[in-house]
Protein backbone atom coordinates (compact mmCIF):
# COMPACT_ATOMS: atom_id res chain seq x y z
CA UNK A 1 0.00 0.00 0.00
CA UNK A 2 1.27 3.45 -0.95
CA UNK A 3 0.39 6.63 0.94
CA UNK A 4 0.34 9.87 -1.03
CA UNK A 5 -0.36 13.46 -0.03
CA UNK A 6 -0.42 16.79 -1.83
CA UNK A 7 -1.83 20.00 -0.43
CA UNK A 8 -4.65 19.03 1.90
CA UNK A 9 -5.39 15.88 -0.09
CA UNK A 10 -4.42 12.36 0.85
CA UNK A 11 -4.65 8.98 -0.85
CA UNK A 12 -3.79 5.38 -0.17
CA UNK A 13 -3.27 3.15 -3.18
CA UNK A 14 -3.05 -0.61 -3.39
CA UNK A 15 -1.51 -2.07 -6.57
CA UNK A 16 -1.64 -5.84 -7.11
CA UNK A 17 -3.17 -6.11 -3.65
CA UNK A 18 -6.41 -5.16 -1.93
CA UNK A 19 -7.43 -3.81 1.48
CA UNK A 20 -9.60 -6.02 3.68
CA UNK A 21 -12.83 -4.05 3.74
CA UNK A 22 -15.24 -6.95 3.58
CA UNK A 23 -18.92 -6.10 3.67
CA UNK A 24 -22.24 -7.86 3.52
CA UNK A 25 -23.57 -7.75 -0.04
CA UNK A 26 -27.32 -7.23 -0.48
CA UNK A 27 -27.23 -7.70 -4.26
CA UNK A 28 -24.79 -7.50 -7.17
CA UNK A 29 -25.61 -5.14 -10.03
CA UNK A 30 -24.12 -6.37 -13.31
CA UNK A 31 -23.89 -4.90 -16.79
CA UNK A 32 -21.82 -5.83 -19.82
CA UNK A 33 -20.98 -4.62 -23.30
CA UNK A 34 -18.90 -5.68 -26.28
CA UNK A 35 -15.15 -5.40 -25.92
CA UNK A 36 -12.08 -6.29 -27.91
CA UNK A 37 -10.11 -9.36 -26.95
CA UNK A 38 -8.07 -8.81 -23.84
CA UNK A 39 -4.46 -7.75 -24.13
CA UNK A 40 -3.97 -8.87 -20.57
CA UNK A 41 -3.57 -12.47 -19.56
CA UNK A 42 -3.35 -12.21 -15.81
CA UNK A 43 -5.74 -11.04 -13.14
CA UNK A 44 -5.20 -7.49 -11.96
CA UNK A 45 -6.34 -5.78 -8.80
CA UNK A 46 -6.03 -2.35 -7.26
CA UNK A 47 -7.77 -0.04 -4.79
CA UNK A 48 -7.79 3.59 -3.72
CA UNK A 49 -8.88 5.50 -0.64
CA UNK A 50 -9.09 9.24 -1.28
CA UNK A 51 -9.66 12.29 0.96
CA UNK A 52 -10.06 15.67 -0.70
CA UNK A 53 -11.18 18.64 1.44
CA UNK A 54 -12.65 21.71 -0.25
CA UNK A 55 -13.43 23.72 2.88
CA UNK A 56 -16.94 23.22 4.22
CA UNK A 57 -16.86 19.59 3.13
CA UNK A 58 -14.15 16.99 2.61
CA UNK A 59 -14.78 14.51 -0.17
CA UNK A 60 -14.15 10.91 0.83
CA UNK A 61 -14.43 7.50 -0.76
CA UNK A 62 -12.65 4.18 -1.17
CA UNK A 63 -13.00 1.58 -3.89
CA UNK A 64 -11.22 -1.63 -4.90
CA UNK A 65 -11.54 -3.67 -8.10
CA UNK A 66 -10.32 -6.90 -9.68
CA UNK A 67 -10.06 -7.56 -13.42
CA UNK A 68 -10.16 -11.13 -14.68
CA UNK A 69 -9.42 -11.40 -18.44
CA UNK A 70 -11.69 -13.65 -20.48
CA UNK A 71 -11.82 -14.39 -24.19
CA UNK A 72 -15.56 -13.92 -24.75
CA UNK A 73 -15.48 -10.52 -26.47
CA UNK A 74 -17.41 -8.79 -23.70
CA UNK A 75 -16.56 -6.80 -20.65
CA UNK A 76 -18.75 -7.39 -17.61
CA UNK A 77 -18.88 -5.06 -14.62
CA UNK A 78 -20.16 -6.29 -11.26
CA UNK A 79 -20.92 -3.88 -8.43
CA UNK A 80 -21.93 -5.33 -5.05
CA UNK A 81 -24.43 -3.20 -3.15
CA UNK A 82 -24.40 -2.99 0.63
CA UNK A 83 -26.58 -1.35 3.23
CA UNK A 84 -25.91 2.30 4.00
CA UNK A 85 -24.66 1.79 7.54
CA UNK A 86 -22.11 -1.00 7.33
CA UNK A 87 -19.26 -1.48 9.82
CA UNK A 88 -17.41 1.69 10.76
CA UNK A 89 -13.93 2.15 9.30
CA UNK A 90 -12.20 3.83 12.22
CA UNK A 91 -8.76 4.30 10.72
CA UNK A 92 -9.87 6.06 7.55
CA UNK A 93 -8.14 9.00 5.90
CA UNK A 94 -11.16 11.14 6.80
CA UNK A 95 -10.26 10.96 10.49
CA UNK A 96 -12.65 12.98 12.63
CA UNK A 97 -14.12 14.93 9.69
CA UNK A 98 -16.50 12.18 8.57
CA UNK A 99 -18.20 8.98 9.65
CA UNK A 100 -16.87 6.29 7.34
CA UNK A 101 -18.69 3.00 6.78
CA UNK A 102 -17.40 -0.04 4.93
CA UNK A 103 -19.61 -0.93 1.98
CA UNK A 104 -21.12 0.57 -1.13
CA UNK A 105 -24.66 2.01 -0.99
CA UNK A 106 -26.93 1.79 -4.02
CA UNK A 107 -26.71 5.51 -4.79
CA UNK A 108 -23.10 5.21 -6.03
CA UNK A 109 -23.55 2.13 -8.22
CA UNK A 110 -24.76 3.95 -11.35
CA UNK A 111 -21.71 6.21 -11.63
CA UNK A 112 -19.34 3.31 -10.96
CA UNK A 113 -21.01 1.15 -13.61
CA UNK A 114 -21.05 4.00 -16.13
CA UNK A 115 -17.34 4.68 -15.78
CA UNK A 116 -16.22 1.06 -15.83
CA UNK A 117 -18.39 0.27 -18.84
CA UNK A 118 -17.59 3.33 -20.92
CA UNK A 119 -14.14 4.69 -20.07
CA UNK A 120 -11.66 4.55 -22.95
CA UNK A 121 -9.10 3.08 -20.59
CA UNK A 122 -11.42 0.14 -19.87
CA UNK A 123 -11.64 -0.65 -23.59
CA UNK A 124 -7.86 -0.89 -23.52
CA UNK A 125 -8.15 -3.61 -20.88
CA UNK A 126 -10.26 -5.67 -23.24
CA UNK A 127 -12.71 -8.48 -22.54
CA UNK A 128 -13.10 -9.80 -19.03
CA UNK A 129 -14.84 -9.26 -15.74
CA UNK A 130 -14.37 -6.18 -13.59
CA UNK A 131 -15.61 -6.84 -10.09
CA UNK A 132 -15.79 -4.18 -7.43
CA UNK A 133 -14.57 -6.04 -4.38
CA UNK A 134 -14.17 -3.41 -1.70
CA UNK A 135 -15.49 0.02 -0.83
CA UNK A 136 -16.04 2.53 1.93
CA UNK A 137 -18.06 5.74 2.01
CA UNK A 138 -18.40 8.83 4.17
CA UNK A 139 -21.79 9.86 5.53
CA UNK A 140 -20.97 13.49 4.72
CA UNK A 141 -18.23 13.55 2.09
CA UNK A 142 -19.13 10.84 -0.39
CA UNK A 143 -21.05 11.63 -3.56
CA UNK A 144 -21.93 10.00 -6.88
CA UNK A 145 -19.43 12.29 -8.64
CA UNK A 146 -16.63 11.31 -6.25
CA UNK A 147 -17.23 7.60 -6.77
CA UNK A 148 -17.16 8.25 -10.52
CA UNK A 149 -13.79 9.93 -10.06
CA UNK A 150 -12.50 7.01 -7.98
CA UNK A 151 -13.64 4.63 -10.72
CA UNK A 152 -11.84 6.62 -13.43
CA UNK A 153 -8.66 6.57 -11.37
CA UNK A 154 -8.95 2.80 -10.91
CA UNK A 155 -9.37 2.22 -14.65
CA UNK A 156 -6.04 3.96 -15.18
CA UNK A 157 -4.33 2.11 -12.34
CA UNK A 158 -5.45 -1.21 -13.85
CA UNK A 159 -3.55 -0.35 -17.01
CA UNK A 160 -0.32 0.37 -15.20
CA UNK A 161 2.35 -2.02 -16.44
CA UNK A 162 4.77 -0.96 -13.75
CA UNK A 163 3.43 -1.10 -10.20
CA UNK A 164 6.52 0.73 -9.00
CA UNK A 165 5.30 3.93 -10.73
CA UNK A 166 6.50 7.08 -8.98
CA UNK A 167 4.38 8.87 -6.39
CA UNK A 168 4.35 11.89 -8.69
CA UNK A 169 2.84 9.96 -11.58
CA UNK A 170 0.18 8.41 -9.32
CA UNK A 171 -0.70 11.83 -7.91
CA UNK A 172 -0.94 13.13 -11.47
CA UNK A 173 -3.50 10.40 -12.31
CA UNK A 174 -5.59 11.45 -9.33
CA UNK A 175 -5.35 15.23 -9.76
CA UNK A 176 -6.70 15.08 -13.31
CA UNK A 177 -9.85 13.31 -12.11
CA UNK A 178 -10.60 15.77 -9.31
CA UNK A 179 -11.51 18.76 -11.44
CA UNK A 180 -15.21 19.51 -11.13
CA UNK A 181 -17.22 21.29 -13.75
CA UNK A 182 -18.69 24.58 -12.59
CA UNK A 183 -22.18 25.76 -13.48
CA UNK A 184 -22.81 27.29 -16.87
CA UNK A 185 -23.30 31.05 -17.19
CA UNK A 186 -27.02 30.46 -17.72
CA UNK A 187 -27.19 28.37 -14.54
CA UNK A 188 -25.48 31.13 -12.55
CA UNK A 189 -27.81 33.83 -13.88
CA UNK A 190 -30.88 31.68 -13.18
CA UNK A 191 -29.72 30.86 -9.66
CA UNK A 192 -28.90 34.49 -8.86
CA UNK A 193 -32.39 35.47 -9.99
CA UNK A 194 -33.93 32.85 -7.70
CA UNK A 195 -31.78 34.00 -4.79
CA UNK A 196 -32.68 37.68 -5.33
CA UNK A 197 -36.37 36.81 -5.27
CA UNK A 198 -35.93 34.77 -2.09
CA UNK A 199 -34.05 37.60 -0.37
CA UNK A 200 -36.75 40.12 -1.39
CA UNK B 1 -13.39 34.01 18.70
CA UNK B 2 -16.17 36.23 17.36
CA UNK B 3 -16.96 37.62 13.93
CA UNK B 4 -19.29 40.25 12.56
CA UNK B 5 -22.76 39.29 13.65
CA UNK B 6 -21.67 36.52 15.96
CA UNK B 7 -21.51 36.41 19.71
CA UNK B 8 -19.37 34.37 22.04
CA UNK B 9 -20.65 30.85 21.86
CA UNK B 10 -19.95 27.75 23.86
CA UNK B 11 -18.74 24.75 21.87
CA UNK B 12 -20.99 21.77 21.40
CA UNK B 13 -20.37 18.35 19.93
CA UNK B 14 -21.29 17.84 16.28
CA UNK B 15 -22.45 14.57 14.82
CA UNK B 16 -22.86 13.33 11.30
CA UNK B 17 -26.55 12.60 11.74
CA UNK B 18 -28.71 14.10 9.02
CA UNK B 19 -31.51 14.96 11.40
CA UNK B 20 -33.16 17.47 9.11
CA UNK B 21 -33.01 21.23 8.98
CA UNK B 22 -36.19 21.60 11.03
CA UNK B 23 -34.47 20.01 14.00
CA UNK B 24 -33.64 22.95 16.32
CA UNK B 25 -30.16 21.51 16.92
CA UNK B 26 -29.24 21.39 13.23
CA UNK B 27 -28.42 25.11 13.10
CA UNK B 28 -27.21 25.29 16.70
CA UNK B 29 -26.56 28.82 17.91
CA UNK B 30 -27.43 30.24 14.50
CA UNK B 31 -31.00 28.93 14.53
CA UNK B 32 -33.65 31.57 14.07
CA UNK B 33 -31.14 34.40 13.81
CA UNK B 34 -30.19 36.82 11.03
CA UNK B 35 -26.77 38.37 10.53
CA UNK B 36 -25.50 41.29 8.50
CA UNK B 37 -22.28 40.44 6.73
CA UNK B 38 -19.28 42.39 5.51
CA UNK B 39 -17.34 42.56 2.27
CA UNK B 40 -14.10 42.13 4.21
CA UNK B 41 -15.27 38.83 5.68
CA UNK B 42 -16.40 37.57 2.28
CA UNK B 43 -12.91 38.35 0.98
CA UNK B 44 -11.45 36.40 3.93
CA UNK B 45 -13.63 33.43 3.05
CA UNK B 46 -12.64 33.57 -0.61
CA UNK B 47 -8.95 33.70 0.33
CA UNK B 48 -9.42 30.78 2.72
CA UNK B 49 -11.19 28.64 0.13
CA UNK B 50 -8.42 29.28 -2.37
CA UNK B 51 -6.30 26.99 -0.18
CA UNK B 52 -8.54 24.16 -1.37
CA UNK B 53 -8.79 25.25 -4.99
CA UNK B 54 -9.41 22.75 -7.73
CA UNK B 55 -6.51 21.16 -9.53
CA UNK B 56 -6.94 23.77 -12.28
CA UNK B 57 -6.89 26.62 -9.74
CA UNK B 58 -10.64 27.28 -9.76
CA UNK B 59 -12.94 27.22 -6.75
CA UNK B 60 -15.18 24.20 -6.20
CA UNK B 61 -18.56 25.03 -7.82
CA UNK B 62 -20.62 24.56 -4.66
CA UNK B 63 -18.31 26.97 -2.81
CA UNK B 64 -18.50 29.47 -5.67
CA UNK B 65 -22.29 29.37 -5.54
CA UNK B 66 -22.34 29.92 -1.76
CA UNK B 67 -19.99 32.90 -2.18
CA UNK B 68 -22.33 34.27 -4.88
CA UNK B 69 -25.24 34.00 -2.46
CA UNK B 70 -23.32 35.96 0.19
CA UNK B 71 -22.38 38.65 -2.33
CA UNK B 72 -25.98 38.87 -3.49
CA UNK B 73 -27.19 39.37 0.09
CA UNK B 74 -24.50 41.97 0.76
CA UNK B 75 -25.32 43.88 -2.42
CA UNK B 76 -29.02 43.88 -1.51
CA UNK B 77 -28.28 44.98 2.06
CA UNK B 78 -30.10 41.93 3.38
CA UNK B 79 -29.12 39.85 6.40
CA UNK B 80 -28.29 36.16 6.02
CA UNK B 81 -29.62 33.19 7.95
CA UNK B 82 -29.78 29.38 7.77
CA UNK B 83 -27.27 27.68 5.49
CA UNK B 84 -25.77 30.99 4.39
CA UNK B 85 -24.97 31.89 7.99
CA UNK B 86 -23.71 28.37 8.70
CA UNK B 87 -21.34 28.51 5.70
CA UNK B 88 -20.23 32.10 6.45
CA UNK B 89 -19.35 31.50 10.10
CA UNK B 90 -17.92 28.03 9.50
CA UNK B 91 -15.46 29.30 6.90
CA UNK B 92 -14.48 32.35 8.94
CA UNK B 93 -13.83 30.31 12.07
CA UNK B 94 -12.03 27.53 10.18
CA UNK B 95 -9.84 30.15 8.45
CA UNK B 96 -8.97 31.85 11.72
CA UNK B 97 -7.85 28.56 13.25
CA UNK B 98 -5.82 27.49 10.23
CA UNK B 99 -4.19 30.93 10.15
CA UNK B 100 -2.67 30.19 13.57
CA UNK B 101 -1.39 26.77 12.53
CA UNK B 102 -4.21 24.38 13.41
CA UNK B 103 -4.52 21.68 10.77
CA UNK B 104 -7.59 21.36 8.55
CA UNK B 105 -9.28 18.34 10.19
CA UNK B 106 -9.07 19.90 13.64
CA UNK B 107 -10.12 23.37 12.45
CA UNK B 108 -13.00 21.91 10.43
CA UNK B 109 -14.33 19.96 13.42
CA UNK B 110 -13.88 22.84 15.85
CA UNK B 111 -15.77 25.16 13.49
CA UNK B 112 -18.82 22.88 13.62
CA UNK B 113 -18.52 22.58 17.38
CA UNK B 114 -18.20 26.34 17.85
CA UNK B 115 -21.65 27.01 16.44
CA UNK B 116 -23.22 23.63 17.20
CA UNK B 117 -24.44 23.24 13.62
CA UNK B 118 -24.96 20.10 11.57
CA UNK B 119 -22.28 19.42 8.95
CA UNK B 120 -25.14 19.20 6.45
CA UNK B 121 -26.16 22.80 7.14
CA UNK B 122 -23.25 24.50 5.36
CA UNK B 123 -24.61 24.26 1.82
CA UNK B 124 -28.01 25.76 0.98
CA UNK B 125 -30.67 23.45 -0.46
CA UNK B 126 -30.56 25.41 -3.74
CA UNK B 127 -26.85 24.57 -3.99
CA UNK B 128 -27.45 20.90 -3.25
CA UNK B 129 -30.14 20.83 -5.93
CA UNK B 130 -27.91 22.65 -8.42
CA UNK B 131 -25.15 20.06 -8.05
CA UNK B 132 -26.89 16.79 -7.18
CA UNK B 133 -23.89 14.73 -8.28
CA UNK B 134 -21.74 16.40 -5.62
CA UNK B 135 -23.93 15.47 -2.65
CA UNK B 136 -25.21 12.17 -1.29
CA UNK B 137 -28.69 11.23 -0.09
CA UNK B 138 -28.02 12.39 3.48
CA UNK B 139 -27.83 15.98 2.22
CA UNK B 140 -31.14 15.60 0.36
CA UNK B 141 -32.72 14.06 3.44
CA UNK B 142 -31.44 16.86 5.67
CA UNK B 143 -33.01 19.52 3.46
CA UNK B 144 -36.16 17.47 2.69
CA UNK B 145 -35.33 17.47 -1.01
CA UNK B 146 -36.56 14.86 -3.44
CA UNK B 147 -34.59 13.56 -6.37
CA UNK B 148 -32.12 11.18 -4.71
Amino acid sequence: MRTLSWGFRKAQIWLDELPTWDFHTLEVVEQSRDASNSRNYKEKKCAIELYAPIGAIAYYGALGVTFTPQGRGRITVQVPISEDNGPLLDASLAGKTDEVHIGLPQEYAENILDVFLNADSVQQLGAGTLRICSGAHGTIGSSPWFFGALSRILTKLLLLEDTSASDESLIDFIRKELIQKGPSTNDVITNLGVQMNQIR
Amino acid sequence: MAFEGSGKHEASKHTANSRGHDDPSSLGKLAGKEFFITEENIRKIEAHLQRFSEEDGSMAPQNAMMIDRLKTALAAGCPISGADASFYFHELYEASLMDVGIDYPEAHSLAFAEYGVSPFSVYAPEVVQSFPELFNSHWFKFWDLGGQ
